[in-house]
């Protein structure tokens, strides 16, 4: 009796207001105030659901057709297998009606003027200038990236500006640059565009390099790599884990590359971000770096860089000098002629030194400060030919 | 002797319990924050999701079988306070054990979502026992007291989270460490059990909670040793407990990284990190001697041992904790093989914004390297109140330099508003100004016109005349081996210069200031954070009416379900305790947001302010039961008097007035519960109290989390306003009530 009273306490009552009644009135009540809140914040709407605009759109190349209209992008190693108005893991190439488009042709998101040094190439027209473009996306999601901004974003997060190829070779030209660098996030992405302003570029004179990652399929990079001058892969780890736990892809099709651009006669420079802990063991070191002199040469420069807490990966400390210094120590004593300590302003191995002689011939106190004193591309002091691009 | 004892439990038995489940839940609150912060990002976000897991741990231990039979209240009350300390202790140490259980590579942050799930999985099995005693204790004390019962239980439980609160900020934060704690905790439990049943045999028992006190250091340095070097990058090297935090050394390959509560501070030695940054303070000083410096965010390292090495005449070095600078000195001396004997340098455990606000003192050159805002207090740096008081405190010709978070090559929407919010601000103060490039920027300001040259060719072609000088000095090698004046270019990168005046300085005009009372800077960076992890927060906290529409949806369910089982006077009761929760809790946050903009880190001061607003709960209480309030109408008026007062605070700021609010507000708050039950109760005094005491905690929670979400974007002024709205709205159905109970 008394827990019927509990439930029921104001049986009459509920003539008057039902529970339908009641609950249709708070119904229409937070209507009312969604809609107050929703009709203003439609612009945001858009923003979180927004498609990119067509002005970008080409046809993509290095992909082909399956079932249903389905497609499978061959662009890169993830090989994404991408439904009908879906986009693939790097967010710039979409299905439209089973045809694979680029959303990325010619859409620049950053532009900058930057000493090559800061690429870091050392072996390649030290001093110069390189007109650095960018676009968004990328295969890869390193917790770590610096140009998270644009890699791990869709193009229609990022402002942009479209730059055709005349345009960006008139823009290269103002400011001064020997050097088009496709740069801060995966040029991959925008191969179409790439492929095309690189040949533009070659054919007047300025020289086309890629910042990669070396995450792309053989035969795509075999195509670009016929337009460029110089590529930088970072070398992200020499474990397959640390590609999977921590940039979410593999490690095998990267080595595949780097040889592949070695074989190619294209200037090769090696980076490797070392990141406390993560990739830092003297063990995994000693592998990389005599895989790196057996298979391309004990010339090739590789870039031992210092990591800075960034993107997701910001609460481990930067990189200890000392740990850098252990890496190069391991690389030397594995062979590698040309082995330096990067992100690190005014070290000493920051410097070109001779691998003949050991005579200082370049010297670097930050990538803004560079004094050469090679002599034709050679050592002043022991005339030995110092191998990179130099004119 | 025991017998007597026995005796007096057995009269006092109830009151006794609710008394120390007040005290060990105000501490239990304050534990499990403290401790979810040092593996979660220390946001006020995440503490609100805490209070909010907390209050949804009580409300569902409120709510839980609201109409069991006698048979079982006894043993539900017995079951709470046996099972609360221990629940809490393995809680309190289960959090630590988070980077384990959930693996995640070292270095990184939990996404917010996954952060606020386990927030809840660690408040809710706590909290829940809270909860769960209240009803039966009310019913069984009903035996005796009728309707008082309630307004009982809720003065005496008030009473000991009063307790506890102050037993934890002057003393056990001093003393002991979690582990401690929970052991007393656990000891005054199995005492109250004993002493009530008799069972004197029990009491070897008591060996164990001293056990755990005894060995609590060993126990917990134990774990954080196993935990961190499993899950960081880095072996650790100490660990401290202080009242502002949890400081921790990790050591790796010659260098030691210092953090606080698990956050990344600083490393030592960071003289590479150092070089270019020396060199461009160098550079900015206007070439006097015998200048003046703040320097405030830098840590210990090269930046400090540097400056001291040229012809300053003072450095003022801030460090709130000063239990942080005693922890890393010895390393600090190991590391630049120097001693603190400089007597140039003066290191203050002071809030910076405080310092200024109360010295008269002007500078030559403020330096501000505070932490990116990822939460109100640091947002405090960031701020056009904080800018105004760093100008004022700079001589003629002063410059001030601070930095903010930067882009490599582009930013997003995010992170443009969240610069533009914070540019905004500091160029309304300093319309003097220039700004570098870089993944961190620093915005340089100058105190008059002739303070500081903005063209970067003159600063590195001046700074190139003077260096031959500064070569003489005895500055560390990594700062000036090789060094040359165009280093300095990489601070001025024309292509980055002109993208952010072309993206963020329009966007500056039309955005909302960053200030104190409006903390915009903050929320972007929320935002900022959530899109970065690609968060499915982000479309919520981006679209706030969604979020809104989503509380007033949520609120208008638990209230139906109130209006369809209990009917309307308990519809009607339960609507004015969920306002009375929803604006306690809203104000309190408030309240201690406007604590921490006048006076500065208020983490260890929230217990505190807790107790303080428990005590006004026991004061409100008791004259409510000794006066026999019925009608809460004149309370809620008085109430939103109050709030007026409060409103006017914000702007005055008058110290004397803080304590006052907050007492009087929550003693008008502690009304609120013995005057309902006492109107509502008739004979059905579990419902009641279930039915009340959950609908005050889910107000809780709604005042929480909205507060949370709304403040930062529209202001402490506005949401005062909507609270009082709210109020209003609660008085015209307490009104209603009053009508009702009347028989009018």
């Amino acid at each position: 009796m008394v827990k019927k009273n509990v439930k029921h306490p104001m049986k009459g009552r509920n003539e008057r207001i039902s529970r339908k009644r009641f609950l249709r009135m708070g119904m229409y009540a937070a209507c009312a105030v969604a809609a107050e809140f929703i009709i203003p914040s439609c612009g945001n709407i858009d923003r979180l659901f927004s498609s990119p605009d067509d002005a970008f759109r080409v046809r993509a190349r290095y992909w082909e057709h399956l079932s249903d209209r389905a497609v499978r992008c061959t662009l890169c190693p993830n090989e994404c297998l991408i439904a009908e108005g879906s986009r693939g893991r790097c967010r710039t190439r979409v299905n439209r009606a089973g045809v694979l488009e680029t959303l990325v042709y010619s859409r620049i998101v950053a532009v900058h003027v930057d000493p090559i040094e800061k690429k870091p190439f050392n072996h390649f027209l030290p001093g110069s200038r390189a007109f650095s473009i960018a676009t968004t996306g990328c295969g890869l999601s390193c917790r770590f990236c610096q140009n998270w901004q644009i890699s791990q974003s869709r193009p229609e997060d990022i402002s942009a500006e479209s730059i055709s190829k005349e345009a960006l070779i008139r823009r290269a030209t103002e400011s001064s640059s020997r050097v088009i660098a496709y740069t801060y996030n995966e040029p991959a992405v925008q191969f179409e565009y790439c492929i095309e302003s690189a040949r533009f570029a070659r054919e007047r004179g300025l020289r086309a390099v890629i910042i990669s990652s070396g995450y792309i399929n053989a035969a795509p990079l075999k195509e670009l790599l016929r337009h460029l001058s110089a590529v930088k892969i970072d070398v992200k780890s020499f474990r397959e884990q640390f590609y999977r736990d921590i940039c979410s892809g593999t490690l095998a099709p990267v080595k595949r590359n780097v040889e592949l651009v070695r074989a190619s006669g294209v200037w090769l420079e090696i980076v490797v971000l070392i990141i406390p802990t993560l990739n830092d063991s003297p063990q995994e070191i000693r592998e990389m770096t005599r895989w790196i002199r057996t298979n391309l040469g004990e010339h090739t420069p590789v870039h031992f860089t210092r990591f800075y807490p960034m993107y997701l990966l910001t609460n481990v400390p930067p990189t200890p000098v000392s740990t850098l210094e252990r890496c190069r120590e391991i690389a030397v004593a594995e062979g590698l002629r040309y082995v330096y300590v990067g992100n690190v302003p005014g070290h000493r191995f920051e410097n070109t030194y001779c691998h003949a002689c050991g005579s200082l011939v370049i010297r670097r106190t930050s990538i803004f400060s560079v004094e050469n004193r090679l002599i034709n591309g050679a050592c002043p002091s022991c005339r030995t030919v110092i191998p990179g691009v130099w004119s | 002797m025991m017998a007597r004892v026995s005796r007096f439990f057995l009269s006092y038995h109830l009151p006794a319990v609710a008394v120390y489940i007040g005290f060990a839940s105000a501490i239990g609150q304050v534990l499990l924050i403290r401790e979810l912060l040092t593996v979660f990002r220390g946001n006020e976000f995440i503490i609100g999701m805490i209070f909010t897991g907390w209050f949804l741990g009580v409300f569902f231990g409120a709510r839980f079988n609201a109409s069991a039979g006698e048979a079982v209240l006894e043993r539900r009350v017995v079951l709470s306070y046996l099972l609360f300390p221990i629940v809490l202790f393995a809680f309190v140490h289960f959090a630590h054990l988070i980077p384990l259980f959930f693996s995640r590579s070292a270095g990184l942050f939990f996404p917010m979502t996954t952060e606020f799930a386990l927030s809840f999985l660690f408040t809710v099995p706590v909290s829940f026992f809270v909860g769960y005693f209240f009803p039966p204790l009310v019913t069984l004390l009903a035996a005796r007291m009728k309707e008082k019962a309630g307004g009982m239980a809720y003065l005496i439980e008030s009473l000991g989270a009063f307790a506890g609160g102050i037993l934890f900020s002057f003393l056990f934060i001093e003393m002991l460490n979690p582990a401690g704690i929970c052991a007393i905790l656990m000891g005054i439990s199995l005492l109250i059990f004993v002493a009530r049943s008799g069972k004197k045999r029990l009491l070897p028992l008591l060996v164990l909670p001293v056990l755990v006190l005894f060995f609590s250091e060993d126990f917990e340095r134990g774990l954080f040793r196993y935990v961190w070097n499993r899950t960081q990058a880095s072996m650790l090297l100490r660990y401290d407990r202080t009242k502002y935090q949890t400081i921790l050394l990790g050591f790796n390959d010659q260098q030691i990284s210092v953090y606080g509560d698990g956050v990344l501070y600083y490393t030592i030695p960071d003289r590479y990190e150092t070089r270019q940054l020396f060199h461009l303070i160098q550079a900015l000083r206007n070439g006097g001697k015998n200048e003046e410096i703040i320097l405030f965010g830098s840590g210990p390292g090269s930046l400090p041992y540097n400056l001291l090495r040229t012809d300053i005449s003072s450095l003022a070095y801030f460090e709130i904790d000063p239990k942080l600078y005693r922890t890393i000195e010895p390393y600090r001396i190991r590391f630049y093989r120097t001693g603190p004997e400089d007597n140039r340098l003066s290191v203050i455990s002071q809030d910076l914004r405080y310092f200024l606000k109360n010295v008269d003192e002007r500078f030559n050159m403020i330096i501000c390297f505070p932490p990116v805002p990822h939460n109100a207090n640091l947002n405090r740096y960031y701020t056009r109140e904080f800018y105004e008081l760093c100008r004022r405190r700079l001589k003629p010709g002063g410059i001030m330099i601070t930095s903010i978070s930067g882009f490599s090559s582009a930013m997003d929407a995010e992170q443009r508003d969240y610069i533009a919010s914070i540019y905004r601000s500091f160029s309304k103060v300093f319309p003097v100004h220039m700004k570098t490039s870089g993944d961190t920027m620093y915005l340089i300001g100058g105190r008059g016109n002739g303070s500081l040259i903005s063209e970067a060719e003159k600063i590195i072609s001046n700074y190139a005349k003077r260096l031959p000088q500064l070569k003489k000095m005895p500055l560390e090698n990594a700062i000036m081996e090789g060094f040359s004046p165009s280093e300095l270019s990489g601070f001025f990168e024309k292509t980055r210069i002109d993208y952010f005046d072309k993206t963020v300085i329009p966007r500056s005009a039309e955005i909302i200031e960053n200030t104190d009372r409006m903390p915009y800077a903050y929320w972007n960076y929320i935002l900022h954070s959530a899109a970065k992890e690609h968060s499915l927060l982000y479309g919520i906290l981006k679209n706030y009416g969604y979020f809104l529409t989503l509380l007033i949806a949520i609120t208008a369910f638990v209230l139906y379900r109130v209006r369809v089982r209990h009917g309307v006077m308990q519809f009607a009761g339960s609507f004015v305790i969920y306002v009375v929760g929803m604006v306690s809790m809203a104000t309190v946050l408030i309240m201690v947001m406007l604590y921490q903009n006048f006076y500065g880190v208020v983490y260890y001061r929230i217990s505190l302010i807790n107790a303080l607003f428990m005590l006004g709960l026991t004061v409100g209480s008791y004259c409510a039961n000794r006066f026999a309030i019925r009608s809460l109408t004149r309370v809620q008026m008085g109430m939103v008097l109050v709030l007026g007062a409060l409103f006017v605070y914000t702007f005055l700021g008058i110290e004397l007035l803080f304590w006052p609010i907050l007492v009087l507000f929550s003693a008008l708050c502690g009304t609120a519960f013995p005057a309902l039950f006492s109107l509502l109760s008739k004979d059905n005094y579990q419902s009641t109290a279930s039915n009340l005491d959950a609908m005050e905690f889910f107000g809780s929670i709604i005042g929480s989390v909205g507060t949370t979400a709304f403040l930062p974007v529209v202001g402490i002024e506005v949401l005062l306003g909507g609270i009082i709205v709210v109020l209003f709205a609660s008085i015209a159905v307490s009104h209603y009530l009053s009508l009702r109970s009347s028989g009018r």
